[in-house]
């Protein structure tokens, strides 16, 4: 034990030698500089009070800009003048001058005119208006025909299909003076053609002159002029003084498709023995919205009429 | 028209007159409103009914052939008449006496 503590004081000993060699190689400190004297801040001064600039509103500046168009035509005359001198020299002398020449305002000098008769095949024309076209349908035209020629004239006018099917017929009783008309014929048709159709219609007026030549015009609706003289006979007017619009149907095909209950029909009315005793029940749209029952007609009516019609009746 | 200055008399003898054609609705709409019909003008469109009742088609025209039916009570067919061409149709005095 008191060999330890010997031990420990030498090891001590040399710790305490080592220190004090490493203090002693240390640099020395600096040499303490004492602070320079405090100068207080100076002290704070408010600034003003901040006053907005007012500031100016601008004002939008719309510069109206007129664009005058203006065309000027002048007139420019280019005289030459060429001088011949004796000189040894001729000069040329080149004179431009502009001069505005105003242009004069031709006005058309009335002249008298005779008034030629207008030839008899472009002295009629024709007029066709559609009267009441529903959809493409249309039910009713009025036509007539214009006597432009200086002979008085009699006329027989037929609508016709493009297919030549005469649809009506007008005949004029007496006369047509000249610069006279005939018509308006109004015809309904029955089975209403579309407008399509009736645009390919032909309106055909045979024109009996007083100096007995025979005209036939072929109007369309699109076409109001088109006459070509003909020998063909023309009808006899009547003595009566109206004109007749006579319908004509046309000529009925042959009823392959017809059930066997309607297949023979008398003319005129005939009592139906062959159909079924009862009718088909049926509902359909009607022309003020609502919908239309047989049955329920016929708890409310006694009667029920039922009218097949084809666009018109 | 002929029908309608007459409509009255049909209104008498109780009965309802129908006019049934293949226009569309909007079609009828406008006859009805030009003609000022006052009776009922049906849209048979498709011509189910006119098929139904025989007429569709007869004259080969791809319509209904002009043509009337009365109808009694019970739906049972009073009278009918099928027009031979366009133009063959009762009058409506015959429409009429039929049904007195």
């Amino acid at each position: 034990m008191a060999s330890q503590t010997r031990y420990l004081g030498l090891i001590l000993l040399v710790f305490v030698a080592l220190a004090g060699t490493a203090c002693s190689n240390r640099e020395p400190l600096p040499t303490l500089v004492p602070l320079s004297t405090y100068t207080p801040v100076p002290t704070y001064t408010p600034l003003p009070t901040y006053t907005p600039v007012p500031r100016a509103i601008p004002v939008m500046d719309v510069q109206k800009k007129e664009v005058v168009e203006k065309i000027v035509v002048h007139t420019v005359v280019h005289t030459l003048v060429v001088t011949a001198t004796s000189s040894p020299t001729p000069t040329a002398t080149l004179t431009l001058t502009a001069t505005p020449i105003s242009i004069p305002i031709i006005t058309p000098i009335p002249t008298l005119t005779m008034e030629s008769p207008i030839p008899l095949l472009e002295a009629f024309e024709a007029r066709i208006d559609i009267v009441l076209q529903v959809g493409a349908a249309v039910h009713n035209v009025t036509w007539n025909l214009k006597n432009n020629s200086q002979q008085k004239v009699k006329v027989v006018g037929e609508i016709r299909r493009a297919n030549g099917t005469i649809i009506a017929r007008a005949e004029s009783s007496g006369f047509v003076d000249p610069n006279g008309e005939i018509g308006s014929f109004s015809t309904t048709f029955i089975t209403t053609p579309t407008h399509e159709e009736v645009m390919a219609f032909q309106w055909v007026w045979t024109i009996q002159t007083q100096t007995s030549q025979t005209i036939v015009c072929t109007f369309t609706k699109a076409n109001p002029k088109s006459c070509v003289y003909t020998s063909t006979s023309t009808p006899t007017p009547t003595a009566e003084p109206e004109v007749k619009v006579i319908l004509e149907p046309t000529p009925v095909r042959a009823a392959t498709a017809r059930p066997a209950p309607t297949a023979v029909l008398a003319k005129g009315v005939q009592k139906q023995d062959t159909l079924p005793p009862t009718a088909a029940d049926f509902e359909l749209a009607d022309s003020s919205g609502s919908t239309v029952s047989l049955s329920k007609t016929l708890s409310d009516s006694h009667f029920a009429v039922l009218v097949f019609y084809r666009g018109h009746f | 028209m002929e029908l309608q200055q007459i409509y009255t008399d049909f209104q008498v003898l109780d009965a309802e007159i129908f006019g049934i054609s293949m226009d569309s609705i909007s079609e009828t709409t406008i006859l009805a409103r030009t003609l000022g019909l006052t009776y009922k003008l049906l849209s048979d469109p498709n011509g189910k009914v006119a098929k139904e009742y025989g007429v569709f088609n007869l004259l080969g025209d791809g319509v209904a052939a002009p043509s009337v039916f009365i109808v009694g009570p019970s739906r049972v067919i009073e009278w009918s008449y099928v027009g031979r061409n366009i133009g063959d149709r009762p009058s409506s005095e015959d429409i009429i006496a039929r049904l007195k």
